[in-house]
């Protein structure tokens, strides 16, 4: 477990006041982690690693745990996302006759992206949720913690519209862009944590996973002795070297770059 | 089919107005449509053997004012007499008293178990020197249901009194709301009521000037349907991922942190409060002997008129259909319908034509009332693809944690998803009902009972439609994967063997 | 004093304390029950589903790990019901599962492969895309192959509960699920292997046995850590010429559970390496006989001063004590220790910082706290004339104390088992090698005065002689007794 050494932001001072009153509120710091990863997400815009590891320090619990359920449940916002997020339900009330298609295809034909990719710039993304519970208005979409129904047709493309022009884009020139995939992966694990380039799997290095055996020593011994034959060591007579077999001169490592057995 | 302790995975689901003549003022978005007047009881459908009751007028209790402008503010709940009744029995009648009303009003969990509340209440370990805690489930996740969401958004004041006479009744000082994460303005208007509440004296210290503290929390999901079923959502509340909780010890005598809990829904706790008002035998009205009162229904799917209904338990299917929905919309034929939320086994119009809206009904007829989800399909919805969609929501929703579930859903839906493109092999019919078979009761809760369920009833119903998809090979030539229908983009890095995107569980992107 | 019970598994009457779980009470009565995520030592999860037994009155089959023993309760671990369950649940396990037995170092103690074998099925009905996941080294001795891991969530389970470390959690959802660490972070605490040996399948694999050998090809035998004063037990694995792959603890509920640090599984390569071989005269292989000679002929002058470390068994301080005693009378008895640091107390494990064995032995059978003994020793100002140092410790630098003492010692008579610095120091007249924890037998009492038992697993290394014969051989040169018969040609360990 890697200490952590850096300084990490802190949230805003009346987020830490809404942070404190939860602490007074909840039983026990853990409860309110829901609440406090709510805190974390609108301060820094999504919930990022950094984020991650500040409300594990402010909830008293380990950051893999807070890794572990920001990963669980999929409404919180995650840097992957785009600073849009359309989430469009894809849940059979709403996918019957065609409606949650017919608001991806809008979505595509006007930002270029599809399901599962967002935009270039990092402006847009899309992606196909669960039942957002109002299955009498179909399609329902939710964008930015806003909640749409019926939101196809029209309605769509005015929102979509506004979006842009937030945003400083015009609607005729920005469909089309490339979209890339959204890698919703955990952020990738410092490369030497990942050992699919390990040209040495298997190696048992003697050196420096042995702690008693101090750099400057001798050489290897060259003696293996047979398998055990009796409980109970075999006597050796005087000046004999024993049985077995001799292992070459101990430079020549086994199969695995294994220097014994 | 309504097991005791065997709740719907998921919160409730809730939608505009009942049988009202107005314009709703809860509707957002253009072109949805209007309701009609109100219902009259008769029906042109055959009528189904029903208790003979002496049918008593019923006029909408719990979505009663959601069309004023308002509805959802203290002062409005004030000036029709709101928190009376808390004020009238806090620190004033037994809570025992309270909790046998309950009981005799016959009131059943609405959130899809069915479980009599009075009883729940009536299990609560006693004595422990642990805390009592209310947990109300407002996660709502159940497609096909969206009722809750009109109490949290439009009338939420009745449901903070409902927890301040639940909690009076169980002895409890501190009752947790879950609301999922997608309910933005029912947070936000949920969050506004207890404050407006609080700053009144109805909860905090000393409530009403009895001797009794109570807090409410409302506390936010995020986005995971298993948090709906009970232990999912206490596991959730305790601040962890949402994995539910191996039952024995049941919520009543261990549940948050370990201490005795009762779990309710939303519209359970809402009625609690008008059934304390008004007295059991006003709840006992309408309904039949072992489902009495009145339940918000969400209709959705093929009819002209979608939308939430409250109504009396114990009206026809049919008439639900036929006269609040208004019918299938252009003269379409019936196929099926999924009764209670998308984990309900289908009905065939042959057995709508039997059913009517309570517990018993329903589940003789091999199903369950569920959380009154009902979806309407019509002839022209391809009962493969809509097995699919549902198989992929389990799947996708699966918390992992036991491996019937973890595994099985996933099998099921792979199995499904080559249904769905006309290469199902030969036994492959045999084979979703076997592992359907194999999936359920051995889980910790009951989401792979929910996705084994309607594979079940599908295979029984339609499974001329599964037998229509298989194709002749028994190993089909062209393997289709999932990377087929990944998006060009991504298609790039999964060629470069980056492993599986998370998003598959955040978005479904290749799926069809 | 828990109170007991009656209840019936199989149709056969148990009695078994009230507090017990269904499981517990099958194993402790020698009925297997399968399982994956249950361990005795770990906190329930349920989740694998693979412990399902049936219970009369229950409508079907529970998982045994999490239900409570009640009065007269009626279990069934056979049976129609119960084997469907189980053949469901393994079917499940194995639909995602690669087909890795041909390189899974986990291949042959495999809980997959058992528990088909025994309770699966026959023939695989998944033929769909499996899930894939992702590798990685989790830290320096552990590796994880996503694929493989049948969310048992043991590991989770122990860093949170044993070590206390948390870097394990389980991210995602559903069959996506995977173990993973927070990026920046390791699996780097001293119990790490700890997670290798609980996980059931070949996802956690140790590093130092990557692909070492195949696990049937090894032979096992019980011994004891003497890395330091907790003793774990454990069981050496050897391949078929006798060289250590590994090392595992063995279950000692009053000494270490089921646990093990890290450094005492790795530390075995000191076996072979560096061995002091033969014995030694003035810097040059000798014959023992010359050897015995050259170091009885020391050691009977005045000034001899016998100094044993705390590693050395209790047989060893015995026949030191009974050797000063006969032949020495003039010789000062005196110990040291290998230098320690602070224990590393984890919420499940504590490493102890004594890093000797035997330090509660040497004071038993010699009556000498190591440390005072030394700090004495060291401040005395009188030269020595003979230093027999009984040393016996792997990878020691030398304290300033012994160096004050080495310093004034004009010969010292070395047994030891590696070519150290001690031999390298300058005046070693005599050396003799000695065997390792692994080639002799012995009895070391550890931190909180538990008497174990250590036999040997393996041939010797070395020339090497057990502590107690050269003392015996020693005392007959010193005394001009007869050589004992066989003690030029043969020699046999006492234990």
């Amino acid at each position: 477990m890697t200490a952590q050494t850096k300084t990490l932001r802190e949230l805003s001072p009346e987020r830490m006041r809404q942070f404190h009153d939860y602490a007074e509120e909840y039983p026990n710091k853990r409860s309110a982690l829901m609440m406090v990863l709510r805190l974390a997400e609108e301060e820094f815009g999504s919930i990022t690693d950094e984020a991650m590891e500040i409300v594990a320090g402010l909830c008293n619990v380990k950051v893999s745990h807070v890794q572990g359920m920001v990963t669980f449940y999929t409404h919180f916002k995650r840097p992957f996302h785009g600073k849009h997020r359309f989430m469009v339900c894809a849940t059979l009330m709403c996918a019957l006759e065609n409606n949650t298609d017919q608001a991806l295809g809008q979505i595509k034909a006007k930002l270029g992206i599809g399901p599962g990719e967002k935009t270039q710039d990092g402006l847009f993304s899309c992606e196909k949720v669960e039942c957002l519970a109002d299955c009498d208005k179909p399609p329902v979409v939710q964008c930015d913690n806003e909640h749409f129904c019926a939101m196809k047709g029209a309605t769509l493309d005015a929102y979509i519209d506004k979006l842009l022009a937030e945003e400083g884009k015009s609607p005729e020139t920005y469909k089309g862009k490339a979209a890339v995939s959204m890698d919703a992966r955990i952020p990738t694990l410092p490369v030497q944590y990942n050992f699919e380039g390990e040209t040495s799997l298997g190696a048992r290095k003697t050196d420096d996973k042995n702690p008693y055996l101090k750099p400057g020593v001798g050489e290897l011994t060259t003696h293996v002795p047979g398998p055990l034959a009796t409980p109970f060591s075999v006597p050796v007579a005087d000046g004999v070297e024993g049985t077995g077999r001799k292992q070459g001169n101990g430079k020549n490592p086994g199969p695995h770059g294994v220097k014994h057995g | 089919m309504a097991d005791d302790n065997k709740p719907n995975p998921a919160g409730t689901g809730a939608t505009p107005p009942p049988g009202k003549a107005d314009e709703s003022a809860a509707q957002k978005a253009a072109g949805a449509p209007q309701p009609a007047p109100a219902a009259q009881p008769a029906a042109a459908a055959p009528a189904p053997p029903a208790e003979p009751k002496p049918a008593v007028p019923f006029s909408p209790v719990l979505l009663k004012h959601i069309d004023e402008p308002g509805s959802h503010t203290l002062d409005h709940y004030l000036a029709r007499g709101g928190y009376e009744t808390a004020r009238a029995h806090v620190g004033i009648t037994d809570p025992g008293a309270l909790i046998k009303l309950v009981d005799e009003s016959g009131l059943r969990g609405r959130g899809g178990a069915g479980f009599p509340t009075g009883r729940k209440w009536s299990f609560l370990a006693k004595g422990t020197g642990k805390p009592i805690y209310l947990a109300i489930n407002g996660d709502q996740s159940e497609p096909g249901t969206f009722k809750d969401r009109y109490i949290l958004e439009l009338d939420p004041h009745q449901l903070v009194e409902g927890a301040i006479l639940t909690c009076y009744a169980i002895g409890s000082k501190h009752a947790f709301i879950y609301l999922r994460g997608e309910f933005i303005l029912g947070f936000q208007r949920l969050d506004a009521a207890v404050k407006e509440a609080r700053a009144k004296g109805f909860l905090g210290r000393k409530i009403f000037g009895k001797e009794m503290d109570l807090t409410i929390t409302v506390v936010r999901g995020a986005g995971a349907y298993i948090c709906g079923e009970e232990t999912g959502m206490l596991s959730s509340i305790e601040g962890g991922r949402g994995y539910p909780k191996i039952k024995p010890p049941f919520p009543a005598v261990s549940g948050l942190f370990g201490c005795p809990t009762i779990v309710n829904n939303v519209e359970t706790i809402s009625a609690v409060t008008h059934i304390v008002k008004n007295g059991a035998a006003w709840h006992k009205q309408w309904g039949t002997e072992k489902s009495p009162g009145f339940k918000i229904f969400c209709l959705s799917g093929a009819v002209k008129k979608p939308g939430v209904y409250e109504v009396p338990l114990g009206i026809t299917m049919r008439e639900m259909i036929e006269v609040h929905g208004g019918g299938l919309k252009d003269g379409r034929k019936l196929k099926a319908v999924i009764p209670g939320g998308l984990s309900a086994p289908v009905l065939t119009p042959e057995m709508v034509d039997k059913c009517t809206l309570d517990y018993e009904s329903l589940a003789g007829l091999g199903s369950m009332l569920g959380s009154g989800g009902i979806t309407v399909l019509d002839e022209q919805v391809d009962m493969i693809s809509a097995i699919y969609n549902t198989m992929r929501f389990y799947h996708h929703e699966s918390c992992g944690q036991c491996t019937p579930c973890r595994e099985g859903t996933g099998w099921l839906e792979k199995v499904s998803h080559r249904f769905h493109h006309h290469e199902g092999r030969p036994g492959d019919v045999d084979l979703l009902g076997d592992i359907a078979k194999n999936m359920r009761g051995r889980t910790i809760c009951v989401l792979a009972d929910a996705a084994a369920m309607p594979m079940q009833s599908y295979l029984q119903h339609f499974r001329k439609d599964f037998e229509a998809k298989v194709g002749e090979k028994a190993i089909v030539e062209k393997k289709r994967t999932y990377r087929d229908e990944i998006t060009p983009a991504a298609k790039s890095i999964t060629a470069a063997g980056a492993g599986p995107s998370a998003l598959d569980v955040g978005s479904n992107m290749d799926r069809g | 004093m828990t109170k007991e019970v009656k209840i019936k598994i199989d149709d056969k009457e148990y009695t078994v304390p009230s507090n017990w779980t269904v499981i517990k009470a099958c194993h402790e009565n020698g009925i297997d029950v399968p399982h994956y995520c249950y361990h005795p030592d770990l906190p329930i999860a349920g989740n694998c589903r693979i412990c399902m037994v049936g219970v009369k009155g229950a409508p079907r089959p529970v998982v045994s790990c999490a239900q409570p023993i009640t009065e007269n309760m009626e279990v069934t671990t056979k049976g129609k019901d119960v084997e469907e369950a189980r053949k469901a649940v393994m079917e499940f396990l194995l639909i995602n599962h690669p087909l890795d037995c041909p390189e899974c170092d986990q291949s042959g103690e495999c809980g997959l492969q058992n528990y088909s074998y025994a309770h699966g099925r026959d023939h695989g009905r998944f033929h769909e895309e499996k899930v894939v996941k992702s590798k990685a080294t989790m830290g320096p001795h552990v590796k994880y192959w996503g694929s493989r891991c049948i969310l048992c969530t043991r590991c989770v389970r122990f860093t949170d509960e044993v070590s206390g470390t948390g870097e394990l959690g389980v991210i995602y959802r559903g069959d996506k699920s995977e173990i993973a660490l927070f990026p920046g972070q390791t699996l780097d605490n001293p119990l790490s292997l700890n997670t290798v040996d609980i996980c059931p399948v070949g996802a956690l694999v140790s590093s130092d046995f990557l692909f070492q050998t195949r696990v049937w090809n090894l032979h096992s035998r019980p011994s004891m850590c003497a890395d330091c004063a907790v003793g774990c037990n454990t069981r050496v694995d050897m391949d078929v010429k006798g060289a250590i792959k590994r090392i595992v603890p063995r279950r000692n509920d009053a000494v270490n559970k089921e646990w093990m640090c890290d450094y005492g599984r790795l530390s075995f390569p000191y076996v072979r390496e560096n061995r002091l071989m033969k014995p030694m005269v003035d810097g040059g292989d000798a014959a023992y006989k010359d050897a015995r000679k050259a170091a009885a002929a020391l050691l009977n002058r005045p000034g001899t001063v016998v100094l044993v470390s705390a590693w050395n068994s209790n047989e060893t301080f015995a026949a030191v004590k009974e050797f000063a005693e006969r032949h020495l009378p003039a010789a000062g008895v005196a110990g040291y220790a290998n230098p320690g640091r602070a224990d590393e107390v984890f919420p499940g494990f504590t490493i102890s910082g004594d890093k000797n064995p035997n330090r509660a032995g040497m004071r038993e059978v010699l009556g000498i706290d190591p440390d005072e003994s030394l700090k004495e020793l060291a401040a005395d100002k009188e030269p020595i004339g003979t230093l027999l140092l009984v040393h016996n410790i792997p990878g020691y630098a030398i304290t300033p104390e012994l160096k004050a003492v080495l310093d004034r010692t004009e010969n010292v008579i070395l047994m030891d088992i590696a070519k150290s610095d001690l031999l390298r120091y300058g005046n070693v007249a005599v050396a003799l090698p000695t065997l390792t924890t692994f080639e002799k037998s012995g009895t070391l009492v550890n931190k909180d005065g538990i008497h174990q038992k250590f036999l040997p697993v393996m041939e010797p290394v070395s020339f090497g002689r057990n502590e107690v014969e050269m003392f015996h051989d020693l005392g007959r040169e010193i005394s001009g007794a007869p050589a004992a018969p066989g003690s030029a040609g043969t020699a046999k360990a006492k234990a």
